[in-house]
């Protein structure tokens, strides 16, 4: 069971190359008083596109072209004081590099996974149909995606949740006015729900502490509530989310044990598209007071 | 097109009370406000025109002022019926979880009256299975549940149900080994305090014996400020002086605030006088609520002998990540935890109270448009 405590940055940038710079990223969120990391590998989707007339005789171009997460060292060095998770962020503009993106076998092994739509097209697409946990924008250059209520209201029915990064805003003023200015788009449009805020640091001297991070909410047009839920329940929101889109769709049936002797699974009925061996429910139910403890566990045929 | 507005903010929203009377009379008593806040982190003393201190001040929170810190323990050990029945309900028994914070962890609190305060998570809270309410801090969807249990009540023995409940939810349901802060003062002189740790210990877990910290400074041709403390105060000039009181009591250079100073252009507003010395007394530890009125009965009687001292100051902090502030009032955590108080003693027998909790509403919903 994902238990995501305390404080959350989403966002440590990293390049997969500098890992000492990451460590250290890491170390200072930890001395600042953040539990929850997740460290983000930005990917661009343009490389989706295959070249559509192919030669005779030339074989195509097998394999992921989605590096696979790189970063165990680094969360078996915090476990115990930090817990890291690993993120992608795709930016993609079509339907077709969407598509593909779902079809790669790496992209799945990532906890979070985000996009930055780049059209206007791609901004709807990812609102409404797109299996993401996390829908966030490159802030040197915002492009011409325009928001609105109904898509950033599907997009919140949907569980997605929308991310607004401070360390650009601390190193480029072009960066800081167009992350102001989308934060005040999600205040307009849709009254900043869902709205995560993370660091996207690459070293150390761009993190800031939590409560620090709170009050800049308020400068993003959060109210008081949502500013301290966008770095704790926002973000735990977001990774059960995300630990439910990666498993899929499970059941779970309760049964009282009647008679220990009868064979179990025999009125167990699980549907699923994929099941994990260790079975996680994606959202905590409240337990039923007067069960015997050993009948809550389901029984699963393997 | 909707703008938020984020050109006005209202400073942190704090809460002063203050109240005044007179020591000496039973009505006007400010007993309450020493006596219901239980966990005490520093106290500092500072008295006005005086170089030496009496011994009888200084010792009164120096001496059996020791406390534990009992470690890697589980909170189903504070429900036992043995220990609740030596230590609970026998003396003043205060435990508080160290380490953890209150709005991102799940806290334990065991206060004298017997009750203990669970302040936990929305996940441990659901996991746990005892009856609790939502914070009262938290509006539509709460993270924060508060379970509090009393200890004292009769029907809280093994082979009822409700104790059965409570021992088995706290043992199967919650796997939280916490470090805890404890200090008990016993009900008779002959029963030593530490016998406390001895218990923890013989269950076999790690209890390290802690002390508080004194440190005294005096500092020479200081301007204190004149207060009158009669019964039609007025609260600005209150909080002027408190705020004097905070300059002076972390060693700010209070002298050099002209207009044209660089660093610090603070001025007492009120009328001060030039006295020859101040002694400004602090301790940092865990105290109980008895060693605090100890201490405030001895500094009653030395003020009530000095009738030329302007007034004497006793200043308490509690812990910024307690579950509850005074009795049993919830305490928050937004970006500020701070719930002290400060009393002010004149030699006439009057006396201002100033308790101060720093977020004691609900942090708000809405913006402003």
């Amino acid at each position: 069971m994902i238990s995501v405590r305390g404080f959350c940055d989403l966002n440590v940038f990293s390049n997969g190359e500098n890992k000492t710079s990451l460590k250290s990223t890491c170390q200072a969120l930890l001395d600042l008083g953040y539990r929850t990391v997740a460290i983000n590998s930005i990917f661009n989707g343009s490389v989706f596109d295959t070249k559509k007339k192919k030669k005779k005789g030339e074989m195509q171009e097998k394999g992921d072209v989605v590096p696979p997460p790189a970063n165990q060292d680094i969360i078996k060095e915090f476990k115990g004081k930090l817990d890291i998770y690993e993120r992608l962020t795709v930016s993609f503009s079509t339907q077709l590099q969407a598509h593909k993106l779902s079809q790669s076998v790496n992209a799945k092994m990532y906890s979070i996974l985000a996009v930055i739509p780049t059209t206007q097209v791609a901004f709807q697409y990812a609102c409404s149909v797109m299996d993401v946990d996390l829908i966030t924008f490159d802030p040197d250059d915002i492009g011409l995606v325009k928001c609105s209520r109904k898509m950033y209201n599907l997009a919140v029915d949907r569980g997605l949740s929308f991310e607004i990064m401070y360390m650009p805003a601390i190193r480029d003023s072009t960066a800081r006015k167009n992350i102001i200015q989308l934060a005040h788009f999600y205040h307009a449009f849709g009254k900043s729900k869902h709205i995560v805020i993370s660091s996207g640091a690459a070293n150390p001297f761009h993190v800031r502490g939590p409560y620090d991070v709170i009050n800049l909410g308020l400068l993003f047009g959060l109210s008081e509530e949502q500013s301290k839920c966008s770095i704790t329940t926002a973000c735990r929101f977001l990774l059960i989310k995300a630990a439910g889109r990666r498993l899929g769709k499970t059941i779970v049936i309760a049964n009282k044990d009647v008679n220990i002797d009868k064979e179990p699974g025999k009125d167990n009925v699980i549907e699923n598209d994929e099941v994990d061996q260790d079975f996680e429910e994606p959202v905590q139910k409240k337990l039923r007071q007067d069960c015997p403890e050993s009948s809550i566990a389901p029984n699963i045929d393997t | 097109m909707l703008c938020p507005e984020v050109w006005n903010f209202s400073p942190p929203a704090c809460n002063f009370k203050f109240k005044r009377g007179n020591f000496n009379e039973l009505k006007t008593q400010c007993i309450d406000l020493i006596d219901l806040h239980h966990f005490n982190y520093l106290v500092s003393v500072v008295l006005p025109d005086t170089i030496n201190v009496p011994e009888v001040i200084t010792d009164a929170l120096n001496e059996d002022c020791d406390y534990y810190r009992v470690e890697d323990i589980h909170v189903s050990e504070l429900v036992n019926k043995d220990f609740i029945e030596i230590f609970v309900k026998r003396g003043h028994l205060i435990i508080l979880s160290d380490g953890t914070n209150i709005d991102t962890d799940d806290c334990v609190a065991l206060i004298p009256s017997g009750h203990l305060v669970l302040s936990l998570n929305r996940q441990t809270y659901q996991e746990l299975g005892l009856e609790g309410k939502p914070s009262f801090f938290s509006r539509s969807k709460p993270n924060r549940y508060v379970v509090q249990v009393d200890l004292k009540e009769q029907y809280f023995t093994p082979g009822k149900k409700y104790y059965n409940r409570v021992q088995h939810c706290l043992k199967e349901n919650l796997q939280l080994k916490l470090n805890l802060l404890v200090a008990w003062d016993p009900p008779e002189e002959k029963i030593c305090p530490s016998s406390v740790a001895a218990y923890f210990s013989s269950r076999g877990h790690k209890v390290l014996l802690c002390q508080p910290r004194f440190s005294r400074q005096v500092s020479y041709n200081v301007k204190v400020p004149e207060f009158f403390l009669g019964d039609n105060g007025d609260d600005d000039d209150a909080l002027e002086l408190i705020e004097w009181l905070g300059a002076f009591s972390i060693g700010a250079d209070l002298d050099s605030g002209a207009p044209d100073n660089f660093v610090n252009t603070y001025q007492c507003p009120l009328e001060t006088n030039d006295v020859g010395a101040a002694a400004h007394l602090q301790w940092t530890g865990y105290f109980t609520y008895s060693q605090i009125h100890r201490l405030f009965d001895r500094l009653r009687q030395y003020v009530l002998q000095r009738t030329s001292i302007p007034w004497i100051s006793l200043y308490v902090q509690g812990f910024a990540d307690s579950p509850v502030s005074w009795g049993l009032k919830e305490h928050q955590f937004y970006t500020n935890g701070d719930n002290n108080y400060v009393l002010f003693l004149h030699p006439t027998g009057n006396y201002l109270a100033c308790s101060y909790i720093s977020p004691n509403k609900r942090p708000k919903s809405k913006t402003k448009k």
